[in-house]
C-alpha cells in the first residue's frame, strides 16, 4: 500500500469517526443513551459538564445555546468540525496528485496541532492544576 | 522501470498501522475528558497492541514502520493520562467522601449537644419544690 493511499484510508476513518461523535451528540437523547458525570453526582464542578448537549446546539446552529451549555464544547466542536473538513480537502488534494506530498502532510499536522492545543488547552490545564 | 508488487500482507499491516494512530488520537482526545477520561484505557490499549503488531510485521519485512510507532507513543500517552485521571478521580471521590463524612459527624454532635443541652435546662427549669420528671416522658 503506497503513503498516499494509507493516508486517503486515515482521512476517511477519521470522518467516519467523528461523523460517528456528532451523530451521537444529535440523536443520543433519542436513544436514550447518555453518558452521566459521576464527578457532577458528587456536586464537584466538571468542566466538561453540558459537553454532548453543547455539541448538539452547535449542530443545531444555536452558538448561545452552546456556549450556555458548556463553552469548551464549542471549542471542541469547532476544533472536530476543522478536522472534518481538512480531512476532506486533503483527500481532495491528494488526489489531485500523482505523488504524495509531505508538505501537505506537515501542514495538516500543524494545522490540526495548534487547533488540539486551542480546543484542549482549558482541559489541559484543569488536568494539571 | 519499476515495479512495485503489493501483496495482500503488506495491506494489513499498514491497515493496523492506521487503526492504531487512528484510535490513539482519538483515545487521547477522550483521555483529556475529566470525568471519563479513565475509560480511555481500553482504546488506547487496543491502539497500543495494534500498533505493536504492525511495527513488529513491518521491522520483519524491513519496511518503514513510522505510523505504528507515531501510534504507539500517543497510545503510550494516552494511557499514561487515563491512569492519571483513574487516581485523581479516586482522589477526589476519597476527599468528597471524607468531607461529607466529617459533615454528618459534626450535624450528629450538634445535635447530640443540642439534645444533652435540651435536657439540662429541663432539669435546672423545674421548680425546687416540684416532683421530679424523667427525661424522655
Amino acid at each position: 500500500m503506497s503513503e498516499k493511499k494509507a493516508y486517503m484510508i486515515f482521512n476517511w476513518m477519521t470522518v467516519g469517526l467523528i461523523a460517528t461523535i456528532f451523530g451521537y451528540a444529535m440523536f443520543y437523547e433519542s436513544a436514550h443513551f447518555g453518558l452521566s458525570c459521576p464527578y457532577s453526582a458528587k456536586g464537584i464542578p466538571c468542566p466538561t459538564c453540558g459537553l454532548t448537549r453543547s455539541f448538539k446546539q452547535m449542530l443545531l446552529l444555536n452558538y448561545e445555546g452552546a456556549v450556555e451549555f458548556n463553552a469548551t464544547g464549542v471549542k471542541i466542536f469547532l476544533f472536530l468540525a476543522a478536522a472534518l473538513l481538512t480531512r476532506f480537502l486533503c483527500n481532495f488534494l491528494i488526489s489531485k496528485k500523482d505523488s504524495f506530498s509531505k508538505r501537505l502532510l506537515f501542514l495538516d499536522i500543524a494545522l490540526n496541532g495548534i487547533l488540539f492545543i486551542w480546543a484542549f488547552g482549558d482541559l489541559w490545564l484543569y488536568i494539571i492544576r | 522501470m519499476e515495479v512495485q508488487v503489493e501483496t495482500h500482507g503488506d495491506g494489513n499491516r499498514k491497515i493496523f498501522g492506521i487503526i492504531s494512530l487512528i484510535l490513539a488520537i482519538f483515545s487521547l482526545f477522550f483521555s483529556l475528558i475529566p470525568c471519563v477520561g479513565f475509560y480511555a484505557f481500553i482504546p488506547a490499549f487496543i491502539a497500543l497492541v495494534f500498533g505493536l503488531i504492525s511495527f513488529v510485521m513491518g521491522k520483519k519485512h524491513e519496511e518503514k514502520v513510522a505510523i505504528p510507532l507515531i501510534a504507539m507513543v500517543i497510545a503510550g500517552f494516552a494511557i499514561a493520562l487515563s491512569v492519571y485521571q483513574y487516581f485523581r478521580f479516586q482522589e477526589v471521590y476519597e476527599v468528597v467522601d471524607e468531607f461529607n463524612e466529617a459533615i454528618e459527624e459534626g450535624i450528629k454532635n450538634a445535635l447530640d449537644s443540642a439534645i444533652q443541652d435540651s435536657t439540662i435546662i429541663r432539669y435546672d427549669s423545674i421548680p425546687a419544690d416540684s416532683t421530679p420528671v424523667e427525661p424522655n416522658q
